[in-house]
């Protein structure tokens, strides 16, 4: 049987390097397409030997074209740390927007179905907790999230109208927070922020008093949630996430324990529109995909740890990830 | 069977292209074209009834290359060609010629991970004035003359080095004597940038009147007639050593690493030519005595029985088709110009 073709955008990125093996472990014949803007081609130069494998340096903000037959199109392309996404704030918006256009008409035209990553940040700072896909979220258009927030909120709307006014097969899947391998460690989030200042001999930052919350959800948990959502019929958003919720404070100290250091929590201004919480809803999940995450948090943290520890010395050190002035003209 | 020619519509370039077509290879050629013309892909599919596939790329930017790849698998081996040439231009942009040459291989060799087929043109100025002539592939490489000699000679070095760590990659390295001449079709030949540097071309474009009386460079050499005297070698001759070679490390016998010369094996003076240019199309010739130019070597010949031995490649064109043929050319573009 011929090998069915699936297009994955953002494919040198954490998570989309993660679907690139995973389409491959299921014989997939993948197109991997990025940018290089905050993906690295560290993440998928293992299966640049296989010719089940192909790789396009492309921003899909412009008119994509892929030749062949495709049969899937799964969109991860997008900076996705606040620090990178307030340094290239226009690109996030056009990503989302105008590469998510691009890629419902390739779908189109292809008759291939698309799978959009969404995200919790479409709840914003959400009023009810845990949010369910019903809520609409509570999003300041003009804050400094709402780049990244608001592109993915257009995302999914055109998406959806795809999917009603032109009867696209389509997949919304909102991630809540991942980790695993291939994160940066510098991309600014709690996680990888914790673990380098561990490694680096560093007091762990906590910004506010550490009672915000949050849920983190091991990244193989959510690549299999991804992979039966894009199998089943459902095309209305899915939140994918682990509900296991934690206060910063605590998370902080389980990752002192893990790391087996010494190091202190001091306690920072929390930023601008920082969510207070921050947790998934999984019944849908758990109903349509008979899904719902196996890895506990001991468990995917020392995989990441291992993972983070294997690094280069550099790469602890190293507080700029890419230079974006090309994109400051 | 793909072949990847880089630099495929440069001289050597499409010439080799022909010849692979003519053996039945599939032919896929990026250039960046900043020293050829994509019409040479018309003219390749005229000669052969078959237009190579192109891609525009600079082999200098690793993450396009590496795309490149991975969007070509079916590559089966590699001629790389595409490098800057200009010894004299060399010596002004040191800079340009060493990220030029260097990064375009490093990149192939990152790109295709190494595990690939490659045939590598190098040249025989690795050899400065040889001691014993005709000169042996394990004669001694000399200091390098300029940054170009310099970039063949490190390339070479960075070829051996991986071959001797990666027993997957496969090198053919060719080092040409000098090379003149055109396709008898007269529909390609050699575009050279500005006021030719080399004998040849600059003998065509005098003899058409583009240019002003030829100057020999120096009649004091120690050699018969008193001019410096090289291997000049037809340029399909050196097309189908590359193909010889293709075929050599598909046959994967050997060492992963080999030299070769690719010449004639015979010297001709500079007067020597003037006067076979003469004899072979009818036209006369201007020409006045200079002095010796920075760089210029007295005289080189390449031994190339191992060419014939190993690779299986011998020399065929003569002096007198190497002369009809440029002259042809050059009436061509004078009739069609580029």
């Amino acid at each position: 049987m011929e090998r069915k073709r699936i297009l994955i955008t953002g494919a040198a990125g954490f998570l989309g390097s993660h679907l690139c093996d995973r389409f491959i472990k299921e014989d997939f014949h993948v197109i991997a397409m990025d940018n290089l803007i905050t993906g690295d081609l560290q993440n998928i130069s293992h299966l640049f030997k296989l010719e089940n494998f192909e790789f396009y340096n492309h921003d899909v903000s412009k008119f994509v074209y892929v030749p062949g037959q495709l049969d899937y199109i799964l969109h991860f392309a997008s900076p996705a740390s606040p620090i990178d996404y307030l340094k290239i704030p226009i690109q996030t918006l056009k990503v989302g927007s105008l590469g998510t256009h691009n890629l419902l008409g390739l779908a189109r035209n292809k008759n291939a179905r698309m799978l959009i990553a969404s995200t919790s940040e479409v709840y914003g700072d959400p009023s009810v907790n845990p949010q369910p896909e019903e809520y609409w979220g509570n999003v300041n258009p003009v804050g400094p999230r709402g780049v990244y927030d608001e592109a993915k909120r257009f995302q999914e709307a055109i998406t959806m109208a795809y999917h009603t006014f032109h009867g696209l097969e389509t997949r919304i899947v909102r991630i809540f927070n991942t980790y695993g391998p291939r994160m940066r460690l510098n991309d600014g989030r709690v996680l990888p922020a914790f673990i380098g200042q561990a490694l680096r001999g560093e007091d762990l930052t906590v910004f506010g008093d550490g009672s915000q919350t949050r849920s983190f959800c091991y990244v193989d948990d959510l690549i299999e949630g991804i992979y039966r959502l894009l199998f089943s019929d459902y095309a209305q958003p899915v939140n994918i996430g682990n509900p296991d919720e934690i206060t910063i404070k605590q998370f902080g100290e389980e990752i002192i324990k893990l790391t087996g250091t010494n190091q202190k929590l001091v306690l920072k201004d929390l930023p601008v529109d920082d969510p207070k919480q921050r947790r998934p809803d999984i019944t849908k999940a758990r109903a349509l995909l008979n899904w719902e995450p196996k890895v506990n948090r001991a468990e995917g943290l020392k995989i990441t740890y291992d993972y983070f520890r294997s690094l280069p010395k550099e790469a602890l050190t190293n507080t700029e990830h890419k230079d974006f002035k090309i994109y400051n003209k | 069977m793909k072949i990847l020619v880089t630099g495929g519509t440069g001289y050597i370039g499409s010439h080799t292209v022909v010849e692979l077509f003519n053996e039945g290879y599939e032919v896929i050629i990026v250039d960046d074209l900043s020293n050829s013309d994509l019409k040479i892909l018309d003219q390749i599919e005229k000669i052969t009834g078959k237009k190579p596939e192109f891609v525009k790329l600079d082999l200098c930017e690793e993450k396009e290359v590496i795309a490149f790849a991975q969007q070509h698998k079916d590559i089966t081996g590699i001629i790389h060609f595409a490098a800057f040439k200009a010894v004299g231009e060399s010596v002004q942009h040191p800079l340009k010629y060493y990220r030029n040459n260097f990064y375009s291989l490093i990149n192939i060799l990152t790109a295709f991970n190494s595990h690939i087929k490659l045939v590598f043109s190098s040249s025989c100025t690795v050899y400065g004035q040889p001691d014993v002539l005709p000169v042996t592939e394990d004669a001694p490489v000399k200091k390098a003359e300029s940054p170009y000699g310099n970039t063949k000679q490190v390339a070479e070095e960075i070829l051996r080095e991986n071959c001797a760590i990666n027993a997957e990659l496969k090198v053919v390295v060719l080092r040409y004597f000098n090379p003149v001449g055109a396709h008898h079709s007269a529909l390609i030949g050699e575009l050279p940038n500005g006021v030719p540097q080399n004998l040849v071309p600059f003998i065509t474009q005098s003899a058409i009147g583009k240019r002003a009386a030829i100057t020999v460079y120096g009649n004091d050499y120690n050699t018969p007639d008193g001019s410096a005297i090289r291997d000049y070698i037809h340029v399909v001759d050196l097309a189908k050593a590359h193909v010889s070679a293709i075929k050599r490390l598909e046959e994967n016998v050997g060492s992963n690493y080999e030299v070769f010369n690719i010449g004639t094996g015979k010297g001709s003076s500079v007067l020597e030519i003037i006067n076979a240019f003469e004899q072979s199309t009818g036209e006369k010739l201007n020409y006045t005595i200079g002095k010796r130019r920075d760089g210029d070597v007295e005289q080189t010949f390449g031994d190339v029985k191992s060419a014939n031995d190993v690779l299986g490649w011998k020399a065929t064109l003569d002096i007198q088709e190497m002369m009809n043929s440029a002259w042809n050319w050059e009436k061509y573009l004078k009739d069609h110009p580029f």
